[in-house]
């Protein structure tokens, strides 16, 4: 069995995936904003559970992929929910969802304060014991998705953004948890 | 068989070694810590044998995979086991992504997991 976490390398530092999907002819199908932290990860799980009634976005993905992503942005909004600092200031938190052709791009805006979000995954990657009961959250966001980017925009807010597809150049997505010493 | 519940989760204690745990919709972050109290009680009380039913479980996250491991961690040394029944869709994709059929076994009721441990 495997000694150490091994993640696939899908982290990159250039914002430029933003301006590729900006040039795409696609549009924005949902726009949600949020304010209230303590309902946030219920309120998103309630807009899955409509997308998923309603089969949103089955022309663009399928049922897997889009649990995939519901489990995403279910890991950021704990990380936002848990470790996020606000500054005292109301929070607020938009989701957009831009469908592609057999994937999605996902952004999630925020006004907490920034973090290094590349030294956090390092940091916990390094860090994985074998059968964790911590520290997963955010290497499990990073193995769901493609071209993860988080940065500041706007000055005093931050976006994550990524893709999420049925396809993967990598193969089957996968995050290599430890399973023994 | 005795079955009682706690906040989010059903207990059906099937024998003196064995307990079902009802999952719920969620094993996560928000009641995760619940989940392992109510294990680490099980385990004190003599129990060695989980039966994980995720048959109404729309969502398992890290945190709460990560109470699965933990319980593992203490009933394994002693012989026990931890196993998934019923497994949902959203919850087969966190399986697949961290691959953890290769420690816990599925099946596909929880009367085929209980027979098993039997």
């Amino acid at each position: 069995m495997e000694a150490r976490a091994f993640i696939q390398p899908r982290v990159t530092l250039r914002p430029a995936r933003q301006e590729q999907v900006a040039a795409q002819p696609c549009r924005i199908a949902d726009l949600t904003s949020f304010r209230n932290l303590s309902t946030l990860m219920d309120d998103v799980h309630a807009l899955f559970d409509q997308w998923e009634q309603e089969e949103r976005y089955a022309d663009s993905i399928t049922l897997d992929t889009l649990m995939r992503l519901r489990l995403s942005l279910h890991e950021w909004i704990a990380n936002l929910v848990q470790h996020a600092n606000f500054s005292g200031q109301a929070p607020e938190v938009t989701l957009s969802i831009t469908p592609g052709e057999q994937k999605l791009h996902c952004s999630v805006q925020d006004n907490a304060a920034f973090f290094d979000m590349i030294g956090e995954l390092d940091t916990r990657q390094d860090a994985l014991t074998p059968m964790p009961d911590r520290g997963m959250g955010l290497l499990m966001l990073q193995a769901c998705t493609d071209h993860l980017v988080y940065c500041p925009i706007d000055g005093d807010r931050n976006q994550l953004s990524f893709t999420i597809s049925d396809s993967d150049d990598a193969g089957d997505p996968w995050l290599n948890i430890p399973f023994s010493s | 068989m005795q079955a009682t519940s706690a906040m989010s989760f059903s207990i059906d204690h099937h024998s003196k070694v064995t307990v079902v745990i009802q999952v719920g919709k969620a094993l996560d972050f928000r009641n995760a810590a619940e989940f392992k109290t109510l294990c680490q009680d099980e385990v004190q009380a003599g129990r060695r044998n989980f039966v994980l039913d995720f048959s109404e479980t729309g969502i398992l996250d890290s945190t709460g995979l990560g109470s699965i491991f933990s319980l593992y961690r203490q009933v394994s040394p002693m012989g026990g086991q931890v196993v998934f029944a019923a497994v949902s869709r959203p919850v087969q994709v966190v399986v697949q992504l961290t691959r953890t059929y290769k420690v816990f076994r599925q099946y596909p009721t929880v009367l085929d997991a209980r027979n098993a441990l039997s």
